[in-house]
């Protein structure tokens, strides 16, 4: 029954790296950009709903649309007044990465600043649970896979039946063949950048409702994310995410469970060795 | 005429003269404010990281203990002043600010905090000579310097008050979890050696300082199936984290913690009302006491102090009442601090240091009955 329970705190992990998951992949697989702040923006829409709900008693669903709005116009501010001018003045991918790692630092340092490095959790209370024989499954954590499920549902949609989702589509194929036929790039590139930063803050708001955040815990939630990607595998973006996560998840529960001294080492040499059989992924 | 009117006069100047300075002696005593060059005391404490929450919240009760100390006088007349230096919680952190402290701000003593930091600390303290005292709680630490002083009730003179009511409740099964810092070896030896005889299975896990989710590790606890939980950290928000994570796997299990952690705010927020039920031991003190000290530090941040604030703030007076003795320098500081005997400690107990300078503190074991609030029963055998 250890290896069930194992498992339910698994997908619920996973659930909480899909949407920073596919978000990253999203602005990667298009737009070639290695975005490290995507952590940050993930981390300033948990902040942004701890003031809000956990601070100033507001409500959690006010509290929740509004972080997720900032996070979505941070990833596009960060777009616009960083990436972009860097590329207009002819920076290659490798500025912006140190841009983007610069960013990341910045807001680190204040939030560090600002909270001290404390765990800030937005919630007091204790979340209902189910037990189903010795398995006990967090309701919040079928709220998150259910939550996953309609934003990977919806993505699907926008990828596959609206216009900007075939452009997104088009851009990850081949970018500058996109740009020749008339996909327009910029427009396109603002859906992108709102779509995968509002998908940051939604996780976002969950982790700091569910486990509570750190000023480090962006940087750390990216980082598994961008193992999800690589795990996953990038042609597929939806399904190379999500199974990337969710082998993540598990791999992280039970590495967690088995060898809790060895976790990121469990992790990290899957990683490896996964990279060295398919280079591409498992769905690359 | 002359001869006696002038020695008249000169008796007059002369009880005015001696007289004078007892005055101000006894009005200095009696709450005059202290000034000139303050002595100053280095504080290098974690301002920032996951144990920064510690010296946000300790460093107010130093503050006001200072300041309670210059209210009424000073030490001989002098303020005390703190210089502050965040070491983030670690070793390298730890060496730099002491450093700094020592070398620029030339102080004399230092307040410091934490097993790892100490341990970088003491090698330093023995090159310059300057004492350290801190409220760490790892048996047998500050015995490895002469210059390393503790005022805390460390855990190996915990354990016998919680072990004895692992014994009343027919303990079989003990899980531990530690974090991956220097006070996990010490602890789990105690421990270890403190059920030795009780015939108790143990297992133990390790936890990193700033991670959210140990629900592996708890199941891993709960696959053990035991029958209490002790937890022993640096009070840390990750330890209500991990209590809270406890109850949300549904493990309605004993938990018990070695610190005086509910006292602890930071901890109490994350924590919320999983902690209800939980058992600790700590540093036994009354409120009443401790009232000039409650009323200041409420004042200051809108909340009581823990039981780490009333330590910190008998760790002010001591270094002052070693000033006062044997003058501001290392030695004499070292020389004060060593012979503490039956020091009124604000929580209300006496204190003395033993020959390891270890203070020798009541201790008590207390029932989390409401964590919101909170209310905490002593249920000292």
């Amino acid at each position: 029954m250890n290896n069930l329970q194992v498992l339910a705190i698994g997908l619920g992990l996973a659930g909480h790296y899909a949407l920073v998951a596919v978000g990253f992949a999203l602005i990667f697989a298009t737009l070639r950009i290695f975005h490290i702040a995507h952590g940050t923006v993930f981390i300033t829409a948990g902040y942004v709903f701890f003031l809000l709900h956990r601070a100033q008693g507001i409500g959690l669903l006010p509290s929740g649309v509004f972080a997720v709005a900032v996070a979505a116009l941070l990833g596009l501010a960060i777009d616009k007044a960083v990436y972009l001018p860097i590329l207009r003045r002819g920076g290659g991918m490798f500025s912006v990465f140190i841009a983007s790692l610069g960013v990341s630092l910045i807001f680190e340092a204040g939030f560090l600043a600002y909270t001290k490095g404390v765990v800030s959790v937005a919630r007091t209370g204790m979340l209902d649970i189910l037990t189903a024989g010795s398995v006990t499954v967090r309701s919040l954590d079928l709220a998150v896979l259910a939550i996953v499920a309609m934003v990977y549902g919806l993505l699907y949609l926008w990828l596959h039946r609206t216009k900007v989702g075939l452009e997104v589509r088009g851009l990850t194929d081949n970018g500058p063949l996109a740009a020749v036929v008339g996909v327009n790039v910029d427009r396109t590139r603002t859906h992108i950048f709102l779509l995968a930063s509002a998908l940051a803050g939604v996780a976002g708001v969950l982790t700091a409702y569910d486990m509570g955040i750190g000023p480090d815990t962006g940087t750390r939630t990216l980082f598994v994310a961008v193992v999800a990607v690589i795990l996953g595998g990038m042609r597929n973006l939806l399904l190379g995410a999500i199974i990337g996560s969710v082998a993540l998840g598990i791999l992280t529960a039970y590495a967690g469970f088995y060898f809790p001294e060895w976790l990121t080492f469990s992790v990290f040499i899957t990683m490896i060795l996964l990279i060295l059989v398919r280079p591409q992924g498992l769905f690359g | 005429m002359w001869p006696n009117r002038m020695r008249h006069l000169f008796a007059a100047i002369s009880a005015v003269a001696v007289i004078l300075p007892a005055v101000c002696g006894s009005r200095d005593a009696a709450g005059q404010a202290a000034s000139g060059e303050p002595y100053k005391i280095g504080v290098t404490y974690p301002l920032s990281g996951p144990q920064g929450a510690w010296g946000q919240l300790l460093v107010p009760a130093m503050e006001i203990a200072v300041q309670h100390v210059n209210q009424s006088g000073g030490v001989k007349g002098r303020p005390l002043a703190l210089v502050v230096e965040d070491t983030k919680g670690n070793p390298e952190g730890a060496v730099s600010a002491m450093r700094k402290v020592v070398q620029v701000d030339r102080v004399a003593a230092i307040l410091t905090i934490f097993t790892n930091v100490v341990s970088a600390q003491m090698p330093l303290a023995d090159q310059l000579k300057v004492p350290l005292l801190s409220p760490v709680e790892s048996p047998g630490l500050v015995a490895k310097s002469q210059w390393a002083f503790a005022h805390s009730p460390p855990l190996d003179r915990k354990l016998p008050l919680i072990v004895a009511r692992w014994k009343r409740d027919n303990v079989k099964r003990l899980f531990a979890f530690y974090p991956n810092t220097p006070i996990a070896k010490p602890s789990s030896v105690a421990v270890k050696a403190a059920i030795e005889k009780l015939g108790i299975q143990y297992d133990e896990v390790l936890f990193k300082l700033g991670d959210t989710d140990f629900r592996g590790l708890i199941t891993r606890a709960k696959s053990f199936n035991p029958d209490v939980i002790f937890i022993n950290g640096h009070g840390t928000p990750d330890e209500g984290v991990i209590v809270k994570q406890i109850r949300e796997l549904g493990m309605s299990t004993q938990v018990y913690n070695g610190t005086g952690i509910m006292t602890s705010q930071s901890f109490r927020e994350v924590v919320g009302k999983a902690a209800e039920g939980m058992i600790y031991a700590s540093l036994k003190y009354d409120v009443v006491a401790a009232k000039k000290l409650m009323d200041a530090y409420r004042a200051k941040l809108g909340f009581d102090p823990d039981f780490a604030g009333l330590e910190v703030y008998d760790m002010v007076f001591m270094i002052a009442q070693a000033i006062g003795k044997y003058g501001y320098n290392g030695d004499g500081i070292r020389r004060g601090l060593t012979e503490i005997k039956d020091f009124r400690s604000i929580g209300g107990g006496l204190v003395s240091m033993d020959k390891d300078r270890q203070s020798i503190v009541a201790i008590a074991l207390y029932l989390v009955k409401d964590a919101v609030k909170p209310e905490l029963v002593e249920i000292t055998p």
